[in-house]
């Protein structure tokens, strides 16, 4: 099986190494970094944004490049983490805590070198992790019917309102809202329309970038609008770039710790790449000799959490490319590309598409050093956008985000529900609705109704179809835990809250 | 504006509750199907049924509160006026065109957020819809519009 994988990857790197295919890929990994670099944007926003060019391309170079935006975003989110104490993305959250705090103690070069080694570490061995297991795992899931399709989903939605989620009520009630933005539109089987308001446009359902990039966005930039004052951007000095022998050695063993929690954590539906970075720190610190120093500049907790975050990309691409289920929304976006071009992702992927597949994997590659090379030397150059201040930088953003959306489908009706969900979005992030939840499951919606009622169909009506196949009965049990554990936990915090409000 | 979380939850759980009475009500009108093959008015009816349970819950959760729940911030003058910007401006967009409508929304942005002066705000507005255009129209080739009015 390694000297097969080894071979298609060869083939990859055939696809890859054309000028075209590097020059897509290079500006797809710059496009990432400068989007991650700017506050607001995120990888979502940057990849809608260069999706209509992509109309244009074939196939394998849309993704090259989409998916080197991804990625990419990944790398740059740090920078704005380190030097400005703002997260580019919500994977550098974490990164602020000691990132920031040795940049203001003199150390920034370190930190920012430390974070595009542990990105590279991170994103070169979840690399290695989705070449390895998406091929095995597609084999199985060619025998998979649509009973244990909806079976898998419904566990994937079940994980993202259980793992990560602040408020499972909330969580749910967005999954909710979610499927049922994925019901308007024609109704597959049927013909039916539904939700349409008589506007034909909503015929084939609500588009996802409009939606995605309003939720993500524009509500983003609506938040920023309220604290809009300069922020101080701290620039590092190129002789102070290099970091010590000793920041290297302190660093290595986080940032392969950071790859492993990274790798796991990819394959989890939600904000993986979020909490992976949580979970990272959290073991930095507990396996530190210092746990006291973690907050005050320990270069363990850059190292750890940047290495973590870039590996989910890899392990995350394989649930949508594998099994048509997209992990991330910004995944969800790729997914969308690939459907553009008429590829429907899913097991028969890499054995049909093996062009995509293996060429996706060798241009992460290549993509990953390219980005080492882009985030090292010209880090300076990329510290200088977060010099314009925010009120130039709002209106350009905006102006971005118009042309992404108006280009995909070329109507001005998309710009309105971009606005539309740009509030909806605002308000529920303002009383802590995660927006991630709603987009997954707008985006699985389709496929778990189509799921559903074809298991049904097959099956005349009986709902055991679900429990015949011993896949679908695997998914069915780990959902029937999750629930069971989730209870405990919930009866277990309201017996202690009882206990402390009677004291 | 700001109110409490307490309240917001109130008014958002309301709204939910709403969209599901909404969804339920539409659903019954659809064919619902039969055991064998569910129609398409079963999903959306499972779900506005379950959104209004959801709802309610949560509604009953906030109403359960502490009353002197955290405040939050809502809403800014320059939020409300770009909003209608990017309102006016699908509106236009296809009418005008895209560089005087861009260097309008532009202009128009500049002006609300920033302090720089009117005639400044106007070159970064013109810059701004001229890059846009050169980059992603002419070098990209995505399809921007140049207007009805002026033919």
């Amino acid at each position: 099986m390694i000297m097969s994988s080894l071979e298609h990857l060869l083939g990859g790197f055939l696809i890859v190494l054309t000028p075209l295919n590097l020059l897509y890929c290079f500006l797809g990994c710059l496009w990432g970094t400068i989007i991650g670099v700017l506050p607001g944007i995120g990888p979502l926003g940057g990849m809608a944004l260069l999706l209509p060019l992509t109309f244009k391309l074939d196939p394998a170079s849309s993704i090259i490049m989409l998916a080197g935006i991804f990625y990419g975003t990944m790398y740059g989110g740090s920078t704005t983490s380190i030097l400005l104490n703002i997260p580019g993305e919500a994977a550098s959250i974490v990164t602020c805590l000691d990132g920031y705090r040795m940049a203001r103690n003199g150390r920034a070069g370190p930190a920012l070198v430390v974070s595009a080694l542990g990105s590279f570490v991170g994103g070169t061995l979840s690399i290695i992790a989705l070449m390895f297991f998406a091929p095995p795992l597609a084999q199985v899931m060619l025998k998979v019917g649509p009973a244990e399709e909806f079976s898998l989903m419904i566990l994937a939605l079940l994980v993202v309102s259980f793992v990560g989620s602040s408020n499972v009520l909330k969580t749910v009630a967005m999954i909710i809202l979610g499927l049922m933005i994925a019901t308007v539109g024609m109704d597959p089987l049927t013909g039916h329309l539904r939700f349409t308001f008589g506007y034909l446009g909503f015929a084939s359902g609500i588009d996802f970038v409009p939606m995605a990039i309003g939720l993500f966005g524009i509500s983003e930039i609506l938040i920023n609008f309220e604290n809009i004052a300069s922020m101080e951007v701290i620039k590092p000095s190129f002789r102070t770039l290099l970091p010590r022998w000793e920041d290297l050695k302190a660093s290595w063993g986080s940032m392969f710790r950071g790859a492993g929690i990274g790798i796991l954590f990819g394959f989890l539906p939600g904000a993986s790449h979020i909490i992976s970075t949580f979970v990272s720190y959290a073991l930095e610190k507990k396996i530190s000799k210092h746990p006291e120093e973690f907050g005050s500049g320990k270069i363990e907790g850059v190292a750890g959490p940047e290495s973590a975050n870039n590996a989910t990309t890899g392990t995350s691409l394989v649930p949508m490319l594998v099994l048509g289920i997209p992990p991330l929304p910004a995944t969800a976006l790729l997914m969308s590309a690939l459907i553009i071009h008429g590829i429907t992702p899913g097991p028969q992927l890499v054995q049909e598409h093996p062009d995509i597949f293996w060429g996706l994997i060798a241009s992460m590659y290549v993509g990953n050093i390219m980005l080492l090379i882009l985030n090292l030397p010209l880090v300076g150059m990329f510290v200088n956008f977060l010099r314009i201040p925010y009120a130039y930088l709002a209106p350009s953003i905006l102006t971005l985000m118009i042309i992404g959306v108006y280009g995909v489908n070329t109507n001005t009706a998309d710009i309105l529900l971009m606005v539309f969900f740009g509030i909806a979005g605002y308000l529920l992030r303002k009383f802590r609705f995660d927006m991630a939840p709603l987009i997954l499951a707008a985006v699985l919606g389709d496929k778990m109704e189509m799921s559903f009622r074809r298991a049904l169909t097959i099956s005349e009506g009986s709902l055991l179809i679900f429990f015949k196949s011993s896949v679908s009965k695997i998914f069915l049990v780990a959902v029937i835990l999750i629930l069971i554990l989730q209870g405990m936990a919930w009866f277990m915090g309201f017996r202690r809250r009882m206990a402390e409000e009677a004291e | 504006m700001g109110i409490t979380d307490r309240k917001g939850d109130l008014i958002i759980s309301g709204a939910l509750c709403a969209i599901g009475i909404f969804v339920v009500t539409k659903a019954r009108a659809m064919p619902y199907g039969e055991a064998t093959v569910p129609g398409p008015g079963f999903l959306p009816m499972i779900l506005g049924v379950l959104l209004i349970g959801i709802s309610v819950i949560l509604g009953i959760k906030a109403f359960l509160s502490k009353k002197n729940t955290a405040r939050v911030q809502l809403g800014h003058r320059s939020m409300v006026s770009i909003l209608v910007a990017l309102v006016l401006l699908a509106g236009l967009l296809e009418r005008a065109g895209f560089l005087p409508v861009m260097t309008l929304f532009v202009f128009l942005s500049l002006k609300t957020l920033s302090s720089l002066k009117v005639w400044k705000c106007f070159l970064w507005g013109l810059a701004a819809a001229f890059a846009g255009y050169g980059f992603f129209g002419l070098l990209l080739g995505i399809p921007l519009p140049s207007g009805t009015w002026w033919y």
